[in-house]
């Protein structure tokens, strides 16, 4: 199979997917709450709001009307109005989404670098010393909730040391650069501010380490784990046997065969940084789209979760795919087998 | 009797290979022992409920207060060996709730593979599986009432597709074997193929990852609390006394700090007992 | 005879696992002369990688050698330096492993894979070759093994070539530098058999060639009559005999050897032989005296309590058996 047509494949399953899980958010946004109007607005609220409200949100409709309803505007972009700004969901989402996108990016770099690095330092020295320190290490990272992470950074970095910013995304002394991408990082590259670049990055460096340091362990972990069992493999004794030098036999040979298992698994935690996000933006108060989220979660706001879960599984189904494809670029057997 | 306990003899040298399971099961057994005895233990027991004694607020850690007292004067040590209650609720009660409901629909699907049973319960669960399990979580932790009951629900709901999907890709593969079609063959009940012939195949994955995820599920359930969706005060929760601390950082951090490192205990512990139970269970040839 | 190239002496390795130590390698000799090819023939489990990996200093992380020289050029393998090990097998040793689809990379291209093969083996001279060369070479050596399309293999994996195909270019590689001893590690054992048969002509046609020494370790006494010049029967990590090819298989004085060679079915012979009645050694508890006193008919009671010498019989023909050695003495 060619690589576009696998592509438009993998594109025509994740539609499917897609299409079930805007069904599953709908029942978790409109029919699990029970009377999604009543409980959006709360107990107080006069019996008269709560109509209009049902009204609005074409509650009054039969449930399959409803969902075509819903689709049809998320389709064309319209996600309802948020219950709790007021505003138009995309809005909100257009307004917040940059910040958790830069931090989140961010966050998989370390989380890629740092695991891998140290995964193949620990392969490399197994059984030593080194070995066993990222080991430990790796272990308090998996067992250390985000937020968790947060806080000892937050105490650790920004008040005992205070060398990095403990709030929002950028000093307020500092004009944030125009708009552009919405990502300050980015934007602040664009248009040359480099003073800019530097404060936002210093802002962004606190929540991505929070957010990166479990995924990261349990990355150096994996790989780490499966380098050692392939290290006692036929092949890797072969290589040596032939006097290739075992730094190459690492980083060559054994790398990219433990790459392939690790991949998926780093991926899907790499999307999951999203949700980690809805957390750890609330510790260091940072603007983005996941403590925007997380209000909306706590005051349900009924359509703006929808909004936001549906674009938090489109991100991830692309993220899958794109490990898909880099799976398939690491290993051989995937990618010419299928053609068969 | 002998290939019995030469066998029971190699699981727990499996197990005790790796030193630090050891560690981690004395660990688990502390904090149950904790947790269950947490009235007799506490020095403070008042302090798990609403108690308030302002004399005593906000104390650093001291000899009197191992881990210093919260903003009304309560004993955190106390609160902490008290949380570990709900924080075990969470992580035991979840995987003892999802892992026979999903193992039973991951082995139907499997038994029906390639019918349309197994196409819509796959498809189900690919739906769950596209969005993190924490967001699910969270987002149906919300709607109902805040309690710990509640967000175990929540956990439960986004947690079962992935033993359904662990369960399935065993089963779908264990009932081609010999001995399935054997059974088949002789006529056996379909439950008789099910729950004696293939289930038995797939029991070692599902126990490792059972062991491996209590951890996990606590620190989501930790995650819910901090966000305000778990237990409610005044009964002590760990992500609960987390949030409620890290209002008064950095002056007073040990209200948020032991809490937070009580929850990382907690999570190391069982995840060094599942590293333990999954070199117990391998096949590995020694 | 022409010189010394490999002296294994007093070779004992063991392997630590749970249960407790498994002495394998319980005191092993062996010689090999230069261009002189050489036979290593006992059971599956007798040991015979544990030698052959020993001689290259690759044994698995559990692996413990206790005692003995692997003399290489009359210098010990075990206790060279990580340079020297890395010389020697970079240009003097080379090894053919048992399954070529396991000691093939799945992930790597052929290509790549004999590339560094060839590219370390000239690094350490010093002088660099293009990558060009290397390629050349790596065609070359394809072609040798009689590959047809050797650009289209070097192109391929592993997995998409067929068992024989990757044998031929496992021996591509073992030979595509001057090498001095060239060790086969079953090389035949995981192919079809019908495709058995080239892979020995081939590696025989290109030892010959090349006027390379060859250790040829097999459980199979036929390929071991067909390719060798001289034979080290092994039992239980042990040597029980040894002698020149033709003499073992006619005149075989072990009571191990004669067990086995009646087991192969002979047309003239009247059926099948009777088989060895017991079971392999088991290496955590071998026999304290000759390791295959257990199962031998005419066990003495010195058998069971001392380990026998190698004792020479006639010129060239040792056996490590008391029945023999008691003859001499009286």
């Amino acid at each position: 199979m060619s690589l576009p047509s696998w592509l438009a494949k993998r594109l025509g399953e994740a539609v499917i997917v897609l299409v079930g899980l805007s069904i599953l958010l709908f029942c978790i946004t409109r029919i699990l709450p029970g009377d999604p109007a009543r409980i959006a607005l709360g107990p107080r609220v006069p019996e008269s709001a709560v109509e209009d409200l049902r009204k609005q949100m074409n509650l009054d409709k039969p449930l399959p009307t409803q969902y075509f309803l819903w689709v049809k505007g998320v389709l064309r972009g319209d996600f309802g109005m948020s219950l709790l700004s007021r505003r138009a969901v995309v809005t909100d989402i257009k307004a917040y989404f940059p910040a958790t996108l830069e931090e989140v990016i961010l966050a998989a770099i370390l989380q890629f670098a740092g695991g891998i690095g140290l995964g193949i330092l620990a392969a490399k020295y197994a059984d030593t010393w080194l070995d066993g320190i990222v080991r430990v290490v790796a272990y308090l990272g998996i067992a250390t909730p985000s937020f968790v992470w947060g806080i000892v950074l937050l105490l650790l970095l920004g008040y005992w040391i205070p060398i990095l910013p403990i709030q929002g995304r950028i000093s307020p002394n500092v004009t944030p650069p125009p708009h552009i991408t919405g990502m300050f990082t980015v934007d602040s590259l664009l248009t040359g501010k480099l003073g800019v670049l530097w404060d936002s990055l210093k802002h962004l460096i606190l929540p991505a380490l929070a957010l990166a340091l479990a995924p990261m362990s349990q990355a150096a972990r994996l790989l780490r784990s499966s380098m050692c069992d392939d290290m006692e493999a036929d092949h890797v004794y072969a290589m040596r046997a032939y006097g290739v030098p075992e730094n190459r036999i690492l980083t060559k040979y054994l790398a990219r065969l433990a790459f392939i298992p690790a991949i998926s698994v780093m991926s899907l935690d790499a999307g999951s940084l999203f949700a980690s996000a809805f957390v750890v933006e609330s510790v260091f108060n940072f603007p983005g789209l996941s403590r925007f989220g997380m209000q909306a979660i706590l005051n349900k706001d009924l359509n703006s979760i929808a909004g936001i879960l549906l674009l938090v599984g489109v991100l991830f189904v692309l993220i899958i795919i794109l490990a898909d494809l880099i799976v398939a670029y690491l290993d051989p057997r995937t990618r010419l087998q299928q053609r068969g | 009797m002998e290939i019995f306990l030469d066998s029971i003899k190699n699981s727990i040298y499996k197990f005790s290979r790796n030193k630090v399971s050891i560690i981690g099961f004395f660990m688990v057994a502390m904090v149950i022992i904790v947790a269950i005895f947490a009235p007799l233990l506490a020095p403070y027991p008042k302090a798990a409920g609403a108690f308030i004694d302002f004399s005593n607020a906000s104390k650093p850690p001291s000899r009197a207060h191992f881990f210093g007292t919260d903003v009304v004067g309560r004993d955190i040590l106390s609160r902490v060996m008290f949380a570990f209650r709900g924080a075990l609720i969470m992580g035991l009660g979840v995987i003892a709730a999802i892992v026979p409901f999903g193992v039973l629909v991951g082995l139907f699907a499997g038994y029906y593979y390639g019918t349309w049973i197994d196409t819509v319960v796959m498809r189900i669960t690919d739906i769950f599986v596209t969005l993190p399990a924490l967001l699910l979580a969270l987002a149906v932790a919300s709607f109902g009432r805040p309690s710990l009951f509640n967000s175990m629900m929540a956990v439960a709901f986004a947690w079962w597709p992935f033993y359904a999907r662990l369960t399935y890709s065993m089963a779908s593969s264990v009932r081609n074997e010999t001995f399935v079609k054997a059974a088949q063959t002789i006529g056996a009940h379909k439950a008789h193929i099910i729950f004696k012939e293939i289930l038995p195949n797939c029991l070692a994955p599902i126990f490792t990852k059972m062991a491996l995820e209590i951890g996990w599920v606590i620190l989501v359930g930790a995650t819910l609390s901090f966000v305000g969706l778990g237990e409610q005060p005044p009964t002590a929760a760990l992500g609960t006394m987390v949030s409620d601390g890290a209002q008064y950082l950095p002056a007073q951090w040990w209200i948020s700090l032991f809490p937070a490192l009580a929850i990382c205990f907690m999570i190391l512990a069982f995840n060094l007992l599942g590293d333990g139970v999954k070199s117990m269970l391998s096949t590995e040839v020694l | 005879m022409s010189e010394l190239l490999l002296n294994i002496k007093d070779l004992k390795v063991g392997y630590r696992v749970y249960k407790g130590l498994l002495r394998v390698l319980n005191g092993v000799n062996i010689e090999i002369y230069k261009g002189e090819r050489v036979g290593i023939v006992g059971e599956t489990g007798s040991g015979k990688t544990t030698i052959a990996r020993s001689i290259l200093r690759i044994l698995p992380k559990a692996a413990k050698i206790f005692d003995g020289k692997v003399l290489f050029e009359d210098k010990d393998v075990l206790t060279m330096s990580k340079p020297e090990v890395s010389l020697l097998r970079r240009q003097q040793i080379s090894m053919i492993f048992q399954d070529p689809t396991a000691a093939l990379n799945p992930v790597s291209t052929i290509g790549s894979i004999m590339s560094d093969v060839i590219g370390y083996s000239y690094t350490a001279e010093g002088s660099r070759v293009k990558p060009s060369q290397i390629r050349e070479m790596a065609i070359n050596a394809l072609r040798l093994a009689s590959l047809p399309a050797p650009e289209r293999i070097l192109a391929s994996y592993p997995f998409q070539l067929s068992g024989g195909m990757r044998q031929r270019v496992f021996i591509a590689m073992a030979l595509a530098t001057p090498r001095s001893l060239v060790i086969a590690d079953e090389p035949t054992t995981n192919l079809d058999v019908t495709i058995q048969d080239q892979i020995l002509r081939l590696i025989k046609r290109l030892i010959d060639e090349k006027h390379t020494s060859l250790i040829l370790i097999s459980h199979s006494l036929d390929v071991v009559s067909e390719m060798t010049d001289r034979v080290y029967m092994t039992y239980g990590g042990t040597v029980v005999e040894q002698a020149n090819t033709r003499d073992l298989f006619e005149n075989p004085y072990h009571p191990y050897s004669r067990a086995l060679l009646s087991c192969i079915p002979r047309l003239s012979g009247g059926g099948f032989g009777s088989g060895i009645p017991g079971q392999m050694v088991d290496y955590l508890a071998a026999p304290r005296g000759c390791r295959f006193s257990p199962r031998c008919p005419k066990a003495l009671p010195v058998c069971r309590t001392e380990a026998p010498p190698l004792v020479e019989t006639e010129p060239g023909h040792k056996v490590a058996c008391f029945l023999f050695s008691e003859k001499q003495g009286s």
